[in-house]
């Protein structure tokens, strides 16, 4: 059995955070893993490599996409990157059809969270796929707000805090103690 | 040998960098018998004369000596393991990846939140590491104060816990397969 995975990866912190993650998983039923990467992410490539050198079977594809948010960018012309990195994202995840996004806090994966659902859940035009959320372990006291918006959006089939305090905040979340 | 690694992630913070190589920084360090400083400092740019030069291609490092402290920088390696397992002490911006890969490795660390960054989420983090004794968070303005912290016997970190993503794997399992 496979469960054809998407993963949004984000600069720096996020994706070393996703690469942990990956590997408590069971890769042999995650597979392919389409990631989903900002066009102007360079490290990214590189981390996701170490998984492969783990000795484990990896299949993966990389994917580019426009960012919606740049570190430091204002919020207000944000509101229109975001836009179009929602277009964007229409056309790469109906040809991928993941049957799991996995998404943990950078604000690429925000239009692709949106864009999953409307298509799945809402227009069934791919198959249902489930939306899990893994805010990152520097968030302690407060949510991102990625995971502030997977919130109050209500879209996640999971949405996962790494520190009992969020979970007090947020009671809808799920606590399973530190993950990376 | 006793050595101390600095690090700045993938970015820059160029008042670290300058805080460690200022006179009283460098003159706890030799008190406490350290005799080399190892700099990692991404893409900051420095007036001093040693670092402005550090190519931006990995691996490039320079060495010099300041105060009769052997020091070497440079940028960016392939991998920071090497000199992370060299250092009898570690001191680090509040990034989670450094913080983590350091407290994984068992070295004892000092934290250097960067004030300039505005949304700071990195503090949180180093914040919470600090209460669980895992480490000790201060600034460049109290850098010193901290480091003459280290100097106390009675001084002990936790022996750190690590984070186990297969917790999440079992989870998601559950959602996935039902």
């Amino acid at each position: 059995m496979r469960i054809k995975t998407a993963v949004v990866l984000g600069s720096g912190g996020h994706t070393g955070e996703m690469v942990k993650l990956l590997s408590g998983m069971d890769l042999d039923l995650y597979r392919p893993i389409e990631f989903i990467v900002a066009e102007t992410d360079n490290m990214s490539a590189q981390k996701i490599e170490q998984l492969r050198d783990q000795g484990k079977k990896f299949d993966y594809r990389i994917n580019l996409i426009k960012r919606s948010r740049s570190v430091g960018q204002s919020y207000l012309t944000s509101i229109f990157t975001t836009i179009l990195a929602i277009f964007y994202s229409i056309p790469l995840i109906y040809r991928i059809k993941p049957e799991l996004l996995l998404v943990n806090g950078p604000g690429t994966c925000i239009p692709c969270c949106i864009i999953t659902f409307v298509l799945s859940r809402i227009l069934f035009l791919i198959p249902k796929c489930k939306i899990v959320y893994v805010e990152s372990i520097c968030r302690v006291k407060k949510f991102s707000l990625s995971g502030k918006i997977l919130y109050s959006l209500k879209i996640a089939d999971s949405l996962i805090v790494q520190w009992p305090e969020l979970k007090e905040i947020y009671p809808q979340s799920v606590y399973l103690g530190q993950l990376v | 040998m006793k050595i101390v690694f600095v690090t700045v992630g993938t970015t820059k913070f160029e008042h670290l960098i300058e805080t460690i190589l200022s006179d009283n920084i460098l003159d706890i360090l030799k008190e406490q018998n350290f005799n080399k400083i190892i700099l990692q400092i991404g893409n900051g740019n420095h007036q001093d004369q040693n670092l402005q030069n550090i190519s931006r291609e990995k691996n490039a490092a320079v060495t010099f000596k300041k105060k009769n402290l052997e020091i070497e920088a440079y940028r960016y390696k392939n991998t920071l393991k090497d000199d992370l397992n060299k250092a009898d002490l570690v001191i680090s911006h509040a990034g989670s990846g450094s913080i983590i890969e350091s407290l994984e490795a068992n070295k004892k660390l000092v934290v250097v939140c960067n004030q300039d960054l505005m949304d700071n989420h990195q503090f949180e983090l180093a914040e919470k590491m600090a209460k669980l004794d895992y480490l000790l968070y201060t600034t460049c303005s109290s850098l010193h104060s901290t480091l003459g912290l280290l100097k106390n016997p009675h001084l002990k970190f936790k022996r750190y816990q690590p984070g186990n993503p297969r917790l999440f794997g079992n989870h998601l399992n559950k959602i996935c397969l039902q």
